[in-house]
């Protein structure tokens, strides 16, 4: 569906939010991407929709080049693509109603006339289990889950094939927490979305993707099916990662990092990774380990992998 | 157990007539490990303001709330606070001031408490900030906060906390900004300094994983009230009240078989619309014609609360 080469983006101050990255989506998958606090997910998720131009690298959206378009054709290509953010009460513009807000996608695309439109805004409600007479009131009159249903119909409503859910249920309580990832898995399934899943709820994204990457200082350091990530981690950052992770009940033994993550403006030499890795040695300051296949498509940029 | 440390009892705290905290009875014994867990509205943080005296003027507050055996009013507040008690809050950059070092605000707690000197007290901060594994603290002592991460300045919040050396350390969701392993650092820290001084800390937060991890003793709130509490392990190995068990069914788990989550249908009402009698009946899968008077409190274990008719 889509797939990204060397992508990389530098903010002012010379920041390396997103420094080579390359993924791939197939048809109908959920791609979760984890990482903690300014690895560059959030960054790299809008990167793909081109929300940010890219410094560098490629993206192609079902085989052709999404980074040639511009206007039009770009817009046309868009219609394929939906984002929804963490923050529900600040993504939906407070003075209007639902079913200005639902409609508002389908007029920028050009979709039907004001009869089908009402059709649809209808439809989408029901989509993401909303009444229809929601539909003339406005966001504030709606609790946070309710708002983040609404920003869901929202990014539906032009029938875009590739979701982008970047920290969708990180603003909810447990309880709505679970509503929601509960819908967006039949929204998925229902219509067949490619799907990028961007949380540092390891749980979620657990629940949610079939395939997942991890990021560290703008980089991928592992990449697994989701059942190979969780069970047999290959990169130390992953390991103390999933180790770091309190479940209720549950007694592990975690592995405890030292120090911060440094600055992304003056990243580490070799591993970004080394200057907090039980395992760094000489090699992991001179060379930069590249993404590499593990067996069975388990990708991980270590020098020296394996279960800590 | 012996004199509780902190007793509240019968709190009620209400803003306009409307509760937001009802009937809350709680105990923590010296140097005890108290996590208080629930979702948003749960009035979890209410409770510890109103505890330290923080709440604003315009909250009207029943019951009572002791301290190491005297009641507390106002003026007994005034005077334990940031002495005896102390509290650290969730997001560690609104609260402390950004155009102060992070030694100098260390510094003020001690010289306003302790009457320390100018001299004294820099030395005592740079003491205190080695304490919450701050390196190099002589010179980090000299920083704004701004030029601290996110975990760093949680750690000067603490050690401004530990100042005069509460007996009592309330924690209000104090990881809950900070990504996971540096959750993982501020948990060890505080379970290390409460080994070390003896101290009772109350740790507030939504995250069931979080008092599993931390906690000895556990207080489920829901709606304003306690439903639910008992010693960690009892509560984790076998839930009693129904929301409890729900809200740990909902949690996507880091192991296991995956399914489709058993969410709790709705939303928690809001105090103006609370229900009468269990305030989680209009949500549970259980809830029967008796769920609409005051629930009980159930004494179902050693030490394990629960407040619901399915244990009548």
């Amino acid at each position: 569906m889509i797939a990204a080469e060397e992508l990389a983006k530098i903010f002012a101050g010379g920041v390396r939010a997103v420094d080579g990255v390359s993924l791939s989506i197939a048809e109908g998958e959920t791609l979760g991407l984890v990482g903690e606090s300014g690895c560059g997910k959030s960054t790299l998720a809008r990167l793909l929709l081109r929300l940010i131009e890219p410094d560098a690298g490629a993206i192609r959206v079902r085989g052709s080049d999404f980074m040639a378009l511009s206007g039009a054709a770009l817009r046309e290509a868009r219609r394929d693509m939906g984002i929804v953010f963490q923050d529900p009460f600040g993504s939906l513009n407070p003075r209007m109603s639902v079913a200005r807000l639902l409609a508002e996608p389908l007029a920028v695309h050009g979709i039907g006339g004001r009869a089908e439109r009402k059709a649809r805004v209808a439809e989408l409600l029901d989509v993401v289990g909303l009444a229809r007479q929601h539909a003339d009131r406005y966001p504030h009159e709606f609790s946070g889950g309710q708002r983040q249903r609404i920003a869901i119909a929202r990014a539906l409503a032009a029938g875009p094939k590739f979701l982008v859910c970047d920290e969708p249920t990180s603003a909810l309580d447990v309880s709505i927490q679970a509503q929601v990832l509960n819908l967006l898995s039949d929204l998925q399934t229902r219509f067949g979305l490619s799907m990028l899943f961007v949380s540092h709820n390891l749980g979620a994204v657990r629940q949610m993707a079939g395939r997942v990457a991890v990021m560290y200082l703008g980089r991928v350091v592992e990449e697994a099916s989701r059942d190979d990530l969780f069970a047999r981690p290959l990169h130390p950052y992953t390991s103390a990662l999933l180790s770091a992770v309190p479940e209720p009940g549950v007694t592990t033994t975690r592995i405890v990092l030292k120090g911060d993550v440094p600055n992304p403006a003056d990243p580490p030499s070799g591993c970004r990774f080394r200057t907090r890795c039980p395992r760094a040695a000489a090699r992991c300051a001179a060379e930069t380990p590249m993404l590499r296949d593990a067996g069975g498509g388990h990708r991980v940029a270590c020098h020296f992998p394996g279960a800590l | 157990m012996t004199a509780p440390l902190l007793c509240v009892r019968n709190l009620t705290i209400a803003f306009g007539g409307v509760p937001v905290v009802d009937s809350l009875d709680l105990d923590i014994a010296a140097g005890e490990s108290l996590g208080v867990v629930g979702e948003s509205g749960s009035g979890k943080s209410m409770t510890a303001l109103a505890v330290m005296g923080l709440l604003p003027e315009s909250a009207q507050l029943l019951g009572s709330v002791a301290f190491e055996g005297a009641m507390l009013d106002d003026a007994a507040r005034e005077s334990l606070r940031g002495t005896r008690m102390a509290m650290v809050f969730q997001e560690p950059m609104t609260s402390l001031n950004p155009v102060l070092t992070v030694g100098e605000q260390i510094s003020e707690t001690l010289r306003f408490h302790e009457g320390l000197g100018r001299r004294a007290a820099e030395r005592r901060a740079a003491e205190l900030l080695s304490l919450v594994e701050i390196p190099d603290a002589a010179r980090r002592l000299k920083n704004y906060p701004h030029q601290m991460s996110g975990g760093q300045r949680q750690r000067v919040m603490i050690a401004i906390a530990l100042a005069c050396n509460p007996s009592l350390l309330i924690a209000d969701e104090p990881t809950t900004a900070l990504d996971a392993t540096v959750q993982a650092g501020i948990l060890d820290l505080l379970r290390g300094l409460r080994r070390e001084f003896g101290m009772a800390v109350m740790l507030i937060t939504h995250d069931l994983g979080v008092v599993s991890d931390f906690a000895e003793r556990v207080v489920v709130m829901y709606a304003g009230r306690a439903v639910e509490c008992a010693p960690a392990a009892s509560l984790f190995s076998r839930p009693r009240h129904p929301y409890t068990s729900a809200l740990l069914a909902a949690i996507p788990r880091m192991h296991g078989p995956i399914a489709p989550l058993p969410a709790i249908p709705g939303t928690v009402p809001l105090p103006h619309e609370m229900p009468p009698g269990c305030r989680f009946a209009p949500r549970c899968a259980q809830a029967r014609a008796a769920c609409a008077v005051l629930p009980p409190r159930v004494t179902v274990a050693a030490d394990h609360e629960v407040a619901c008719v399915l244990y009548q």
